[in-house]
């Protein structure tokens, strides 16, 4: 306690600068010692998949605004209205909603990889099979993927409508202050329309909810069709990933997505795949990605991987992505 | 819960806006009695219990599927409420038995059921006061204490109850030994555990009291730790507040719980960065201490260097470019193959090459050559730099060496490590000056 006085901070402003310039000194050191000694193996972005956040972030913001608005205010460009404004307040790098829109960058990539090597049609797959289930669970939920599958193919379906309702929440209400703040007047009737759209935005109907629900209620003859992925489909195969893993629909699709093909075999191995079923999606996911080392590694470890090792490593991976996508009193009910 | 319940069964359940639950079917009334709730009280199942509060916040309807635990087994749900009026309506169906970990909250009920091995238990609240008391203890804290302060009821001229009471004010898991009541002259072992909601906010304690065998405790003292200290004892504990500290910055820097001075938001985020990069360094510090152990070993991949090359010098493309600098790769057609982990080299090249672009002046080269001679493979770094002090050269690899400097951001563990791991794979990392100056970190590794 010998410090001089002048050192002491003397208002909450100077309290937190000190606490900032310690904390930066002390992130000094951490950014050395794990740039250097333990690379992370990030994935660098791509020019395409930073301008494919772009749009799907403007699309998303154009949909909820085309749902609140009567006629569009005029702002001289073609960016939606309130674009300008939640950039600037920083909403729009939220973490949560760049992970929504980078995993929707997965999932249509993936789609693609599952067509192109498919000789499967729409209807031989598994939700097209269980619409003349007898049970009307099933073939209802297997209705609600086909016809969101077909709406996005078709682009016609509002990306925003497949947000959580927790993230739709708070974007909706970031765009009605938004275009509040452009108007300068409270407009009754975007917050009358906000809460329609609120009210009326059914999570079941989206393809990742509902294919977990199909997941759920599968009867246990087609549970193993449910983790291949040319006959599931890409949102059954990855709700079913999900629902063994206890991951995230959307972390499943961008861990598949990612650069190396070791967090796709664990979560593989963790569904109790076979060596040779696992080497069928991985190579049909990675494809020509795929490196030798990669291989060498699936061959020498797959067959000895503990799942329960595997499981607890996967918990570690849910718990981390929790933390770091969790939004203040939101999001905290638990769903995979 | 009923084995006639099946993938089709529905029950219903309505949850007030303050969480209390008002009407259930027997299913979910089962649910909440064995979850410890009684009819009309705060609905007791946590997982159902965040959706019902989920849907009175945002008021708008929710489909998830859920794990509970009942007292024979854990059940997976499908759950969709909707908010009708002032009441959130669970639907719940798909009532599917799995065998999986059990959720947390039966593994907290577990213990707090399990009152064999343990010679009682103290309920404390937020506000650190007694909720209740069961087993041997409490034959001598009477009903009177209820609701005392930790304080009234620890003898803290005694023993060590006030470490005990120190780590509860700072809400964290406590295992203290030789701990005292006020008024009796038995010793206990306290295992204090927190307590929190389904949303993680703090609702207290439980303290679990077992005999104090100080002897016993003397022997355990004197044994010497297989396990890592740093990697599986400390980090787990050092990682909880951390997180804290990390979601509270957050929390402030985004301005999501209302409009702050930009600068307050800039020194959250610095704090939160600061905090992540902390929890980093933390498990680098765990991984330093496992390459230290005798038995660290590594993988004999068969790697290819030119490869590695051109890998790292993607990595730290933007990086290079924010300091203008060029890195040189070897061009494609050179392959130079060795057996070595390819994490480890990986690793290593990225310490190197990172070095050589914070000390090299800007608008230089960084160039990686690769090579081969006799039965060793080589990868260089070499930059266009100061160079290093021929009295240096050996100094920079041991570990905390920082040549003096101060401020950039070095910790001097990179290039110890590098060695170690270098050494760990059958191989060497060395420096040099080259005859312009900069410096030239070679990393030999073998190829068989």
């Amino acid at each position: 306690m010998d410090r001089d006085l002048e050192d002491l901070p003397s208002t909450n402003e100077s309290l937190l600068a000190v606490a900032a310039r310690y904390a930066r000194d002390a992130q000094a050191q951490c950014v050395d010692v794990s740039e250097f000694a333990f690379p992370s193996g990030l994935r660098m972005p791509s020019e395409e998949m930073i301008s494919s956040v772009a749009t799907k972030l403007r699309a998303i913001i154009q949909g909820i605004e085309k749902a609140l608005l009567e006629v569009p205010l005029d702002t001289g460009n073609s960016d939606p209205n309130s674009w300008a404004l939640l950039t600037k307040s920083g909403f729009l790098k939220e973490p949560a909603l760049i992970d929504f829109v980078l995993a929707r960058y997965a999932e249509e990539r993936l789609a693609v990889r599952i067509l192109a090597k498919s000789e499967r049609s729409v209807t031989e797959q598994l939700p097209a099979m269980m619409l003349s289930h007898g049970e009307a669970t099933l073939a209802d939920t297997a209705q609600a993927i086909l016809a969101s599958e077909s709406l996005s193919r078709h682009s016609t379906k509002s990306l925003y409508r497949e947000l959580s309702p927790e993230l739709l929440h708070l974007l909706v209400w970031r765009v009605v202050a938004a275009l509040q703040i452009i108007s300068g007047v409270k407009n009754p009737h975007h917050i009358s329309e906000a809460k329609k759209l609120l009210a009326e935005h059914d999570e079941s109907q989206s393809a990742r909810v509902a294919a977990r629900k199909l997941v759920h209620f599968l009867p246990e003859e087609y549970l193993s069709d449910a983790t291949d992925p040319e006959k599931a489909g890409l949102p059954v195969f990855v709700a079913s990933m999900a629902a063994q893993t206890g991951l995230e629909y959307d972390h499943i699709l961008r861990l598949i997505d990612g650069h190396s093909s070791t967090p796709l075999a664990a979560i593989l191995k963790i569904c109790s795949l076979s060596h040779d079923q696992a080497m069928a999606v991985i190579c049909l996911f990675k494809g020509f990605d795929l490196t030798p080392y990669e291989v060498n590694i699936f061959e020498e470890n797959y067959d000895s991987l503990e799942i329960e090792q595997l499981e607890a490593e996967a918990r570690s991976w849910a718990d981390e992505r929790i933390k770091f996508l969790t939004f203040p009193d939101m999001n905290r009910a638990v769903n995979t | 819960v009923n084995s006639s319940l099946n993938l089709t069964s529905q029950a219903t359940a309505d949850v007030s806006s303050d969480g209390r639950l008002l009407r259930a079917d027997e299913a979910i009334m089962r649910l909440h009695q064995q979850a410890g709730g009684v009819e009309g009280g705060i609905f007791a199942v946590p997982s159902l219990a965040a959706i019902a509060r989920s849907t009175h916040q945002i008021k708008m309807r929710l489909a998830r599927a859920v794990r509970v635990a009942s007292d024979n087994n854990n059940i997976e749900l499908w759950v969709e409420s909707e908010l009708l009026g002032d009441i959130a309506t669970l639907s719940v169906s798909g009532w599917r038995a799995v065998d999986a970990n059990p959720p947390q909250d039966k593994i907290d009920r577990d213990k707090q059921n399990d009152k064999g091995n343990n010679d009682g238990e103290l309920l404390f609240d937020r506000n650190f006061r007694l909720v209740s008391a069961a087993g041997d203890v409490a034959n001598f804290i009477d009903t009177k204490s209820i609701g005392a302060p930790a304080g009234d009821i620890f003898d803290t001229d005694r023993g060590n109850a006030n470490i005990l009471l120190s780590f509860m004010e700072k809400q964290e898991l406590a295992r203290v030994d030789g701990v005292f009541f006020k008024g009796h002259n038995t010793a206990y072992t306290i295992l204090a555990d927190v307590k929190s909601n389904a949303e993680g906010v703090f609702t207290g304690y439980l303290c679990e009291l077992h005999s104090y065998d100080a002897s016993a405790t003397q022997d355990q003292n004197n044994l010497v730790s297989p396990e890592p200290l740093f990697g599986q004892q400390l980090a787990p504990v050092l990682r909880q507040p951390l997180g804290r500290i990390i979601a509270n910055a957050e929390t402030i820097g985004s301005k999501l719980q209302g409009p702050i001075r930009d600068s307050y938001a800039t020194y959250a985020k610095d704090i939160a960065n600061a905090a992540r990069h902390l929890v980093a360094l933390v498990d680098d510090l765990g991984d330093l201490e496992a390459i230290e152990r005798p038995d660290f070993s590594t993988a004999k991949d068969n790697i290819e260097l030119g490869d590695l090359s051109r890998r790292v010098a993607g990595l730290l493309a933007l990086k290079a470019a924010d300091h203008r600098i060029t890195i040189l790769i070897p061009p494609e057609e050179l392959i130079v193959s060795a057996k070595a982990e390819f994490r480890r080299v990986l690793q290593i090249l990225i310490n190197l090459v990172t070095n050589a672009i914070r000390y090299s002046p800007v608008g230089t080269e960084v160039s990686i050559s690769i090579d081969t001679k006799g039965e060793l493979a080589k990868i260089a770094v070499s930059d266009e730099g100061a160079g290093i002090d021929p009295d240096n050269q050996q100094k920079i690899f041991e570990k905390f060496e920082r040549l003096g400097r101060s401020g950039d951001g070095g910790s001097g563990l990179g290039l110890y490590i590098s060695r170690r791991l270098a050494r760990a794979m059958g191989g060497e990392l060395e420096v040099a000056n080259s005859k312009q100056g900069g410096a030239i970190f070679t990393l030999t590794l073998p190829t068989k």
